[in-house]
């Protein structure tokens, strides 16, 4: 079986080895450790659970019981709407055994409800893309006093 | 009399809706000063905001709204200050409403917004663009009233989100021991236009959301960790 993000509601970034993914529709969130960050990110690839059991069996250390993990996982992602079935299939993985061992193979990610209302007012969506307000991405750089200024308070 | 309020309203290319914003800031009848970052516009919005006597700054490049804000603030003579969007509508008593909610201990009072369709919409944008039929909380732009102190205490916005700056803005608000105190009144009509933001511009704005819920999960964790070493 495949899955692909469910992107109707849906968005996901992956940063750094961290996932968030925003349900656009209720303003929570999801927070995932890096190992289930490499496994989510190859579940919306397309990767097939087996596939991903048999690349994560192969690493060393790896629990008995992972493929119990996995299934509770995809589970859980499909029962919050996370993902959603896909037809197509890729055959290679790519699973993060750094990740893996660093995270002690443990499944884990988190949802949030503390950010609901200000994502859910979102005041960018509704601005038209002929009147949009993108700005010079250049001209950014410029802002060292503010830069310089906030990370003065966080010390 | 109250102590002063700086209304800051970050646009570009507003002069369709601007006047009508300014209008009924005037009417609120409080001690404002009103500032208009003209963000790189094409058409006459500086005009229309000098000719009602605001304070007006304008970019000859477009740098975004949260640097336009931040501008705004460095401007700001205010104890208070509030962020107002050039196409909403104030209505009256508002302003006088939050600001007689504050107490000492209250860093910034939030109002509710309402959201209605601009004039001139047809049935089938309307269709494709669905608002909120409840007031709701949430939006910061014309409906959240904050003393100038808080911004000294904890920063003005990241200049490198286009998006996403006033979540980020908020949580170190609350990590400052800071309170928002919410009053169940509607300040503000928030108008929404026929919608079709584009996708890049749409996962830019959901990647800049990313990036700040990361550093919020990495914050409480690193607290989390703090805490328990300390135990």
């Amino acid at each position: 079986m495949a899955y692909k993000l469910n992107d109707a509601k849906m968005f996901a970034d992956i940063t750094d080895g961290f996932a968030i993914v925003i349900n656009s529709e209720t303003g929570v969130y999801y927070g995932m450790n890096p190992f289930t960050s490499s496994i989510f990110d190859n579940l919306v690839k397309g990767c097939s659970v087996d596939a991903i059991i048999a690349q994560v069996m192969s690493f060393e250390g790896c629990p008995g019981d992972f493929p119990n993990s996995i299934d509770n996982l995809v589970k859980e992602l499909l029962e919050k709407e996370l993902i959603a079935p896909e037809d197509e299939t890729i055959s290679t993985c790519d699973v993060s055994s750094d990740y893996a061992k660093d995270c002690h193979f443990e499944i884990s990610w988190d949802e949030f409800k503390d950010a609901q209302e200000l994502l859910l007012a979102d005041p960018i969506h509704e601005v038209r893309e002929e009147e949009g307000w993108t700005p010079d991405f250049s001209s950014l750089n410029q802002d060292t006093e503010d830069v310089a200024q906030r990370e003065a308070k966080k010390k | 009399m109250n102590e002063l309020i700086s209304i800051i309203i970050p646009v570009k290319n507003g002069s369709n809706f601007l006047q009508e914003a300014l209008d009924h800031i005037k009417a609120q009848e409080m001690d404002v000063e009103i500032i208009v970052i003209d963000d790189g516009s094409r058409d006459n919005t500086s005009e229309i905001a000098a000719r009602n006597g605001c304070i007006v700054h304008r970019q000859e490049v477009c740098r975004g709204q949260v640097v336009a804000k931040n501008i705004g603030l460095k401007i700001a003579q205010g104890v208070f200050i509030m962020f107002h969007d050039h196409d909403d509508i104030m209505r009256d008593g508002a302003l006088r409403a939050i600001y007689d909610a504050f107490d000492e201990d209250t860093a910034a009072v939030m109002a509710k917004v309402k959201d209605f369709y601009t004039p001139g919409m047809t049935e089938e944008q309307k269709r494709h663009t669905p608002i909120k039929e409840e007031p709701y909380f949430g939006l910061f732009t014309g409906a959240v009233l904050t003393r100038k102190s808080a911004f000294d205490s904890i920063g003005n916005f990241n200049p490198s989100l286009n998006t996403g700056e006033i979540m980020e803005w908020e949580h170190g608000l609350k990590q400052n021991g800071l309170t928002i105190r919410k009053i169940d009144i509607i300040a503000t009509d928030r108008r929404v236009h026929n919608s079709n933001y584009g996708k890049t511009n749409r996962e830019k704005e959901f990647k800049d959301y990313a990036a700040v819920l990361r550093a919020r999960i990495m914050a409480a964790r690193n607290e989390s960790n703090s805490s328990d070493n300390t135990n």
